[in-house]
């Protein structure tokens, strides 16, 4: 199956053009040829490299059993004003001749790591290129090209592939699809741990994000989701981009990347900038495998956290809980004229403000006040988040007012409210106007981004039941 | 690391910050020391007439010093007449081998050889006007005179003040200094009591302190013992484990005793008993006796200025917002 993804043929549209959905920019590259596949993009220092099957020799065509282009690396890199320089094949004398379709690079080292077939010659072919078993290889980068390539112990020379390695970012763990047996279905994703210097025995990840059908090419973003194209896990139709996260209860059920990435065609292996708010991806909307550019032109939060209403109530307590033998308890004075008497105790301020607490032990017999224990200011202040002010519960119907005015967002500097909305659309504004068109309990999220470093960002979401 | 070795540590710390020579010390915020004469009632609030306090000399001071007592006589002002002012009382300073480490010295009792070693100097006074709300001056004395106790990485000299007769009450407090006729501190000095006969502040807005010294993981209670307190007020002890423990007062002529555990927290540091006394003020010119002894029955050493500072409970506060 993995074959059948990395050497695809069909026939392209060979212009280019951008479509704009709500919030979306999506651009073909424009080195994408016509008649030629253009696959797995991934950056490193600034350079885009990818897959392609186009002919890398004049007049000499290297074919496949079935005839078809051998894939090799390329890379590419954007000018200042956004063209792009003559793609160029990525070290041509020091991968196979055959197909090399994939590579990522470990983090601050010279190890990359590459999907190629696992053939030395060309005799040594199998009789149809879908029976090819690719592999993952590692090598050391330097001035002189790649040296000591290995392959991973993973690997299989006799049953089955592995390839599309991503390394996440603290180089712990190597994620990979493979079509061997005992997963969930035909290709699922892997992954191996590093453990002094060498990748342990592959896991599969599961269930939840392996199928019946293919999971493939894999992408570790810095965040720690995990991009994926699945073709059986719905969507838009043939391959689309998910992604998952892995929580302390496993990994979560992918997430379809948004409409208009996703589409009725296949889109498959990713890269996604830092930010999230851009990337690059295979399509073959169009025909034949191209690379896309996609901008999103309203910020991406991720999932953001649940709004924490401010209660501004506080409980006090000893933490070494030292009161001793004898009739004392603690009586506390919360600074706004109430007090209250326990070991522990729950206080409710009206409003915010800095409080003079105090804790004094009493003598609760003779009812005298012995010593004062403790002595602070109390800052009671609104929780650090983006705060959405609304009602709970709306009727439907009804326009309501989402308000951002109310958040807390201590020393960020905040550029901009952006809101997203049950409907999938999306909104500007510190205050916005907006009507909840369907029943039922819906999320609405809105996040900020700091003026100061654009990578930071605050996020929150908060539940709206919509009723009749 | 061995006793000696880390006690001849703190000692070695304090003699770089501490100055500790009056008795009572400042931050005990007790008044007076007071002895009564030996025909005196017990209930009046001294059990045996006598107080002894020990003086410690770091090595490193050659120089002579003296031993100073504000108002040594037993009449006229800040001391309590029984009847007509009759009673004598005997100032003597020890030294050499035996007055502080004999056992005896370290008892509640006037038993045995507690005045063991060599007298230094003794004088006894009486109604003596010219003495009143005046500071005598004991000395010079030479440091070497006294014991020397490596641990203690000094020498100490024992101060034993006995109410000779009479049944008043002398009030009297006592300053270890480097000056005859003024109070100047020793550096690395400091003075310690394995039990205390004092009166305590009228003001039930003032709280004293004693601060005994958990110098020991041996040390797994204390017991506190005290005497004639007249059931008035409280003793409570704090530490930097402790935000406070009650501990129980004896009434007139009465002994009163309790426990306390000691935490892991607070070896090597002192315990605060703070005395106050009830607001309602109805008990004055109240005199009590206080001790504290280990498991064993051993007398804890309690400093004048407490080893390691005022102990500070470290409990700090928990606040959550939910």
């Amino acid at each position: 199956m993995l074959q059948k993804i990395i050497i695809i043929s069909l026939l392209v549209l060979l212009n280019w053009q951008t479509s704009k959905a709500q919030g979306l920019s999506i651009q073909k590259l424009p080195f994408c040829k016509k008649g030629t596949n253009e696959i797995a993009p991934t950056v490193n220092d600034s350079v885009l490299f990818y897959g392609s099957n186009q002919n890398v020799k004049w007049a000499v065509k290297a074919t496949d059993q079935d005839n078809e282009n051998f894939y090799n690396l390329f890379s590419v890199q954007q000018n200042i004003d956004s063209s792009w320089t003559k793609e160029q094949q990525y070290l041509p004398n020091y991968f196979s001749k055959f197909h090399t379709s994939t590579i990522t690079f470990y983090p601050d080292s010279n190890e990359v790591y590459y999907t190629e077939v696992q053939y030395k010659d060309k005799k040594s072919l199998p009789k149809t290129s879908s029976q090819n078993l690719h592999g993952i290889f590692r090598a050391n980068l330097d001035d002189n090209g790649l040296k000591r390539p290995v392959s991973l112990p993973m690997n299989s020379l006799l049953s089955y592939s592995t390839g599309h390695p991503t390394i996440s970012n603290d180089g712990r763990f190597l994620f990979f699809s493979s079509n061997k047996d005992g997963g969930y279905g035909m290709a699922d994703i892997y992954v191996s741990e590093r453990i002094n210097g060498e990748w342990g025995e592959a896991t599969n990840l599961g269930s939840k994000i392996n199928t019946s059908g293919n999971e493939i090419f894999p992408f570790h973003h810095i965040s720690g989701k995990l991009y994926f194209a699945s073709d059986s896990l719905g969507g838009a139709g043939g391959y689309d981009l998910f992604y998952t996260m892995h929580t302390p209860d496993g990994w979560i059920k992918p997430i379809a990347l948004e409409a208009n990435i996703n589409t009725s065609a296949d889109e498959y292996s990713c890269f996604i900038n830092d930010d999230e708010q851009s990337g690059y991806f295979a399509s073959n909307r169009e025909g034949d495998d191209d690379l896309y550019e996609f901008t999103r032109l309203f910020p991406i939060f991720g999932p953001g956290s649940k709004q924490k209403e401010n209660t501004f109530r506080y409980r006090f307590y000893d933490r070494m809980g030292g009161k001793g033998d004898g009739p004392l308890q603690y009586v506390w004075h919360f600074g706004d004229g109430e007090k209250a008497e326990g070991d522990t105790v729950i206080h409710k301020y009206k409003k915010p403000g800095s409080y003079h607490v105090q804790s004094i032990i009493v003598d609760t017999v003779e009812n005298v006040e012995l010593y004062v224990l403790n002595d602070f200011f109390q800052e009671v202040q609104p929780k650090i988040q983006v705060y959405i002010a609304s009602p709970d519960s709306v009727h439907i119907n009804e326009l309501h007012t989402l308000d951002a005015t109310k958040s807390n967002l201590g020393d960020f500097n905040p550029n901009g409210y952006y809101w997203e909305l049950p409907d999938g659309s999306r909104q500007k504004g510190e205050t916005i106007q907006y009507l909840f068109r369907t029943k039922g309990k819906h999320l609405i999220k809105c996040g900020t981004i700091s003026q100061d470093d654009p990578h930071k960002k605050m996020c929150t979401f908060k539940e709206i039941i919509v009723i009749d | 690391m061995c006793k000696i070795l880390k006690l001849s540590i703190i000692l070695f710390f304090l003699g770089t910050i501490v100055y500790a020579q009056p008795v009572p010390g400042a931050d005990e915020n007790i008044p007076n020391l007071i002895t009564f004469g030996s025909d005196a009632e017990t209930s009046w609030g001294d059990d045996n007439f006598c107080q002894i306090i020990f003086f410690r000399v770091p090595d490193h001071i050659t120089e002579p010093f003296y031993i100073r007592v504000f108002d040594p006589d037993c009449g006229a002002d800040n001391d309590e007449m029984q009847g007509d002012w009759n009673t004598q009382t005997s100032y003597s300073i020890y030294g050499g081998q035996g007055s502080c480490t004999n056992e005896d010295a370290k008892k509640i009792n006037l038993d045995g050889n507690y005045d063991d070693g060599t007298l230094l100097a003794s004088k006894t006074f009486g109604n003596d006007i010219e003495h009143n709300l005046k500071w005598y001056t004991f000395g010079p004395i030479n440091p070497s005179e006294g014991e020397h106790i490596p641990e203690e990485n000094g020498h100490v000299f024992k101060v034993i003040i006995e109410g000779i007769s009479g049944d008043d009450g002398n009030m009297y407090r006592l300053f270890m200094s480097s000056n005859k006729d003024t109070n100047q501190e020793i550096e690395g000095g400091n003075s310690y009591y394995f039990k205390y006969t004092f009166r305590l502040h009228d003001d039930p807005k003032e709280r004293s302190h004693i601060y005994p010294y958990v110098h020991d993981k041996s040390i797994v209670s204390i017991k506190q013992t005290n005497f004639d307190w007249d059931n008035d007020g409280w003793i409570t002890l704090r530490s930097v484990a402790t935000a406070g423990s009650m501990m129980k007062i004896s009434t007139d002529d009465e002994w009163a005793t309790s426990m306390y555990k000691i935490k892991n927290e607070e070896y090597d540091t002192s315990l605060d008993i703070q005395m106050r006394k009830h607001p309602s003020g109805n008990i004055r010119n109240n005199n009590v006796v206080i001790y504290f002894e280990n498991q064993y029955g051993e007398l804890l050493k309690s400093y004048s200025v407490p080893i390691g500072g005022i102990p500070k409970y470290q409990g700090n506060i928990g606040a959550e917002e939910f």
